[in-house]
């Protein structure tokens, strides 16, 4: 553990966290949530995140080396603590296991219908035990890989220029909105950006000599230029209503590519996005295991690693309709939204009480 | 250098009979006396040059009386030596021992042994340099001592082995290459625990982070042209005695993509020839796993233009698109290596025989599609365009892995399979630094030549897995 | 870690397998044609065809039919006939007949999108006619398997038809401002023929534009780089120029909407669509001097006539049966208030909106004789 991560990485880890299964429904998911030109409400809710960043590099400057778990432990009892990392633990692992559950779900839409889905997500499971072994360094190393693997993705939307009509988008902002607008419709939208919070768990393996938060705010930016320019593509290529309509845009967006040497692209590429969803599983693992450190700090080897993926693959049977698995996702992203603001803003708290000028006798 | 054995005492003093016991049962040790002076000379016979031994020591000791021989023996190339135990280390390799009395000087009579320097057989290129290494360490130290003239080209000697007493040596260039990278590769080398070592493909197993691997975590070349390049990059060499392969590090999985070529030509060819060869890779590592997934599972990637006839090729084919694979892929390793098993002019023709004979004949007996067979020739083809032999046939092997993923679980098996070797892969370390670099850890100057290769007025710096504290090696602009 | 992935090896090799599709076991389903049932089949039936191409010998296909309530029914019964696994992920065209299509065709696509094995661009053609009599008469003449594949291919490419796939079909089916067109399709004497384009509302066939009207008709619904265009002075065209053959087409199209009232309530819109056409005079027979400017110009202006003629025509038929394929409603939609464009619906808007045409057609050259 002695490299750390530099802020490159830092920036491809973020941007892989983000990225996960939301991917495939995320037009449809603005075109019902937010309606037309939802792609203004998109850097919209891309600026709050930001803003969530910009609290959590507030805590990173305050903290000065410390992590957040010591940082917790000086102001709150153990005997406190100790059961809310159980509970930070099992949500994570419940986290991860969802988003890839959903995505072995999803999968098996277009191929293996019939394949027991707990057997596609064990072999993603031994995937991410595989990579939690190996530390969150080598992770960085093979997300970065990962990256180069799904990057090119984005060359396809050449493909889409000579049925592109921007007069698809309309003039009206954001009408025609599926259920009107509220906080929770707009919140499911925003809940595409949820990982980025995991960057409270990196302090102590970043390099500290360079700025991290460069790092952040450039995966976070280049993950929203991605889902941009996605979602550019589907209000220009679709209408607003067959939006709604579509599942999963992505996957008809990908059928309808045609390359001299293949087709149905669909099938190669939602397979290659396996990547993104086993780097958001092995990273909420991964913060799990963080957790589970601060309880047991010398853990036999491999062991919390192996107990986390097998509760994952115990997590992961209960959903076991799209349906089903769709609506549990999307609470527990509700939650991680929820603790991706809240934690930082308590810390801050922690932290200004912790820097108090102890009776201005060091002044 | 002494190696000590624990039958002797370091301090044993010299003598023939010692020496001669210590040789019993040796046919080829030879024991001369000159009665005039009472000098015996022990030495192994076919070690030695017979002119240098008729030149050095029988003509001049022929009639030498006790002065001449005292004078002669002031020469500077003798040596007096006081331990039995150096005589026999000198007697090994390939000098005299004389002895008078209780007396013992050595005189290097060794002659070379082995080939004279050739082109290197499996690495050769079109324009540069055709000389290779050969098996004499001490002539590669000079081919490379030849090409770096500078006083800086430092060498560590050490030996590997207890029973083959391997001379290995460590080379690295001062100032340039990183000095704890250089520790730890001494420490490494002096940590092997073996009875024999023959080659330096077969250090680096011992030596490695991840001995478990299937990927060659040192690059191993037979070419001086490269060993250079690699010295002043700052990396550090080793040459092995009796190996005509020099290893140097730390290593990247990417350098064994890159071939001299690459600098001898263009920039603009260096770099698509870096680019064909990364398509050769993809291709090698997944063409007919692909073909297997889509035949097996996904046919609706199949262009409709293509299915027909595809389909009519498979028609014929008893077996599930995955035995057909592995089969192919199985003939075509069987043919290589019997290949390179056999003299050049029989190989050529096993390889007339496999490829028209079979390939054919396969087809028309309906034992495989057409299509197959253009899937695994393209990737046999595809994997020699690797320049790293060992890292060719690394590849090789894990293909026929993704092949079976593939044909169990179509493309979900593919990327499982690609995901796994990823892993597996940021997981490697060689003397601690990353395997992947500089993908991972990130080092924009290092793309110029390692993806592409770039311009020479660009390449200002060396790689930074080197570690090197003095990074710039070109000041030139354009 | 290593137990557990031999362990994990063992699972798959006993569990793949059951998802296997290997090609040379399949069937593929190239081509659908749905009809309504006749009467003695009982309501809500439909007459289903599948043409199943076969790779020995080449050319050859299977053909299959039922009668049946959804495709899916048709698809079982399909499969017990058939000695392959039906599969339709290689689907390539839909044909429709025409009774089916002016009873609307959403549930029928509706189906078709849903089906994950089915890409999103498969052609939807509509057959004037029985689309399964069509389906199942033989053309020597054309390699059998592909032929309406391969004609339908190549009338888009040339942009005489407009593209229509399952994607477009249901892009302009929901939204609001435009409605589909599909390329209508017939059996000709020596074989298939293009029998023009027809035009929905909503997701029901009420018109057909003639096939020697359908470059005028995409002149119209798009940009194009394609096509030829012949214009006789004996077919009462109003041009007593003489006949014209213009090649290698070029076309540009803009819709400008201007609101007549103050209100910019929708109700009062006068659409201006300018057509700005450029091309290559292939033939020429008439009393012109082409070698003179004035007599070119001539000619422009007597094309831009025609032109505008015609496709004021056009509009004014849809505009009859409230189809609106041009999507002049997307470009209303764009000038307007949210709440106006919602007061109405376009199809009840659209038979009001004034329409002009303002064709501009520039001749690029006369080809390589100067003399007539």
């Amino acid at each position: 553990m002695s490299e750390k991560i530099s802020p490159f990485h830092i920036a491809l880890l973020v941007y892989m966290i983000e990225l996960d299964v939301t991917f495939f429904s995320l037009p449809r998911l603005i075109a019902e949530n937010i309606g037309t030109n939802g792609w203004i409400g998109l850097i919209g809710l891309s600026l709050i995140a930001g803003l969530n960043i910009v609290l959590i590099q507030l805590v990173y400057r305050f903290a000065k080396g410390r992590t957040v778990y010591e940082i917790m432990e000086r102001a709150i009892p153990k005997w406190i603590m100790y059961p809310v990392y159980v509970l930070l633990a099992v949500f994570w692992v419940m986290l991860g296991s969802f988003v890839a559950k959903k995505f072995v779900l999803i999968f098996q839409i277009i191929s293996f219908q019939t394949a027991p889905s707990m057997f596609l997500y064990s072999l993603i499971a031994v995937m991410a035990l595989y990579l939690l072994t190996k530390g969150i360094y080598n992770i960085s190393k093979a997300v970065t890989i990962f990256f180069f693997f799904l990057i090119p993705v984005a060359f396809l939307a050449v493909y889409f220029i000579p049925e592109w009509e921007p007069i698809r988008f309309t003039t009206f902002l954001f009408r025609e909105a599926a259920e009107g607008h509220s906080f929770r419709n707009w919140l499911e939208v925003y809940t595409i950006f949820t990982g980025y919070e995991l960057v409270l768990l990196l302090f102590p393996y970043a390099d500290r000599s360079k700025k991290i938060f460069k790092g952040v705010y450039i995966g976070h930016f280049l993950l929203t230029s991605m889902y941009l320019l996605l979602t550019a593509v589907c209000f220009g290529f679709y209408s607003l209503g067959q939006l709604q309509s579509l599942m999963y845009p992505v996957i008809d967006l990908l059928s309808y590519i045609e390359l001299p040497f293949i087709n149905r692209i669909e099938n190669l590429i939602l397979t290659l996005f396996l990547f993104a969803n086993l780097v958001s599983l092995t990273m909420f693992l991964w913060a799990a295991l963080t957790a589970l450190k601060r309880l047991f700090p010398k853990p036999k080897k491999n062991a919390l690693e192996i107990g986390l993926v097998v509760l994952s693959a115990l997590i992961a049977i209960y959903p076991k309709i799209t349906r089903d698995s769709e609506a549990l996702l999307r609470a527990a992203l509700y939650a991680e939204t929820g603790l991706a603001f809240a934690v930082p803003i308590l810390l801050l708290l922690l932290l200004a009480w912790q820097n108090r000028p102890k009776g201005g006798r060091s002044a | 250098m002494t190696t000590t054995t624990p039958d002797h005492k370091p301090a044993q003093p010299p003598s023939v009979e010692a020496a001669l016991a210590e040789f019993s049962t040796c046919i080829d040790i030879e024991q001369r006396t000159f009665p005039k002076n009472a000098i015996q000379a022990v030495y192994l016979l076919h070690l030695v040059s017979q002119d240098q031994l008729y030149r050095e020591i029988i003509r001049p000791f022929m009639n030498a009386t006790d002065d001449e021989t005292a004078h002669l023996l002031t020469q500077s190339v003798f040596s007096e030596v006081c331990s039995h135990c150096e005589c026999v280390d000198a007697i090994l390799n390939g000098k005299a021992a004389l002895y008078q009395g209780n007396q013992a000087w050595i005189i290097d009579l060794a002659r070379p042994i082995g080939r004279t320097i050739e082109q290197s057989e499996t690495e050769s290129v079109i324009a540069g340099p055709h000389d290779g290494f050969v098996e004499n360490m001490m002539e590669n130290l000079a081919v490379i001592r030849q090409r770096i003239r500078s006083s800086h080209l430092k060498t560590v000697e050490l030996s590997v082995g207890e029973v083959t007493k391997t001379p290995v040596i460590v080379a690295y260039i001062e100032g340039i290459a990183n000095p704890d990278l250089l520790q730890a590769l001494i420490d490494r080398i002096k940590g092997i625990e073996t009875d024999a070592v023959y080659e330096a493909n077969m250090l680096v197993q011992m030596i490695d982070d991840n001995p478990n691997s299937v990927f060659p975590q040192f690059m191993t070349t037979e070419r001086p042209d490269v060993i250079c390049s690699k010295l002043t990059a700052g990396r550090i060499v080793c040459l092995v005695d009796g190996s005509p392969s020099v290893f140097s590090c730390p290593t990247s999985f990417f350098e064994f993509f890159t071939s001299p070529d690459d600098y001898y030509q263009r920039w603009q060819l260096g770099t698509a020839l870096r680019l064909l060869r990364i398509i050769g890779f993809l291709i090698t590592i997944g063409f007919t796993a692909f073909y297997v997934a889509v035949t097996t599972y996904h046919y609706e990637m199949i262009p409709h233009t293509m299915l027909l006839n595809l389909v009519e090729s498979r028609s014929r084919v008893p077996f599930p698109p995955l035995f057909e694979a592995l089969l192919m892929e199985t003939t075509i390793e069987l043919l290589r290596e019997a290949g390179a098993r056999l003299p050049t002019k029989i190989g050529q023709t096993i390889g007339i025989v496999g490829g028209i004979v079979i390939g054919q004949a396969a087809v028309q007996a309906g034992f495989t599609s057409n299509v197959l067979i253009i899937a695994v020739a393209s990737s046999a083809i595809a994997s020699f365009v690797i320049p790293s032999y060992i890292m060719s046939a690394s590849i090789r092997l894990i293909r026929f892995g993704l092949i079976i993923l593939a044909g169990i679980l179509g493309n979900l098996g593919l990327i499982v399979g690609i995901g796994f070797i990823v892993i597996h892969l940021a997981g490697i370390t060689n003397l601690g630094t990353s395997y992947l670099t500089p993908v991972a850890p990130m080092n924009k100057m290092d793309w110029l030549d390692s993806f592409i290769r770039g311009p020479f007025y660009l390449l200002r710096n060396r790689p930074s897995q080197t570690r090197t504290t003095n990074t710039v090696k070109t000041k030139m602009r354009k | 870690m290593r137990k557990g992935i031999s362990l994990l090896i063992a699972i798959v090799l006993l569990t793949g397998c059951r998802d296997e599709k290997v090609i040379d076991r399949l069937g593929f389903i190239s081509t659908i044609a749905y009809d309504l049932a006749g009467s003695e089949q009982g309501n809500n039936m439909l007459h289903i065809s599948i043409s199943i191409p076969k790779a020995q010998p080449f050319n050859e296909r299977v053909l299959l039919s039922t009668y049946a309530k959804t495709s899916k029914e048709a698809r079982f019964t399909f499969s017990r006939q058939n000695n392959r696994q039906i599969v339709n992920g290689q689907l390539r065209s839909v044909l429709f007949g025409k009774t089916l299509a002016e009873q609307g065709l959403w549930s029928r696509i509706d189906t078709l999108v849903r089906d994950p094995g089915i890409d999103s661009e498969v052609s939807v053609v509509v057959v004037s006619g029985d689309a399964n009599a069509l389906l199942k008469s033989k053309y020597p003449q054309y390699s059998e398997s592909r032929y309406i594949d391969e004609l339908i291919q190549t009338e888009t490419k040339s942009r005489d038809i407009p593209n229509t796939n399952l994607h477009s079909f249901t892009r302009d089916y929901f939204d609001d401002g435009i409605d589909p067109t599909a390329p209508l399709l017939k059996k000709g004497d020596m074989g298939l023929e293009i029998d023009g384009i027809a035009l929905f509302h909503e997701d029901r066939y009420v018109a057909r534009i003639a096939p020697e009207d359908a470059l005028l008709f995409s002149f119209l619904t798009g940009n194009f780089h394609t096509g030829d265009i012949t214009v006789s002075s004996s077919g009462g065209d109003g041009i007593d120029t003489g006949d014209i053959m213009m090649g290698s087409l070029s076309s540009k199209r803009s819709i400008t909407i201007r609101h007549l009232d103050a209100l910019r309530d929708g109700n009062h819109l006068d659409v201006t669509i300018k057509l700005k056409i450029r091309g290559s005079l292939m033939e020429y027979i008439g009393p012109l001097k082409l070698q003179q400017s004035a007599d070119q110009i001539k000619l422009e202006s007597d094309l831009n006539k025609y032109v505008e003629k015609k496709t004021e025509a056009f509009i004014r038929r849809m505009q009859a049966v409230k189809a609106d394929p041009i999507g002049i409603g997307l470009y209303a939609r764009s000038s307007m208030r949210y709440k106006q464009w919602k007061a109405a619906d376009w199809h009840d808007r659209f038979p009001h909106v004034k329409v002009h045409v303002k064709a501009d057609v520039k001749i690029k050259d006369i080809g390589k004789l100067q003399q007539s």
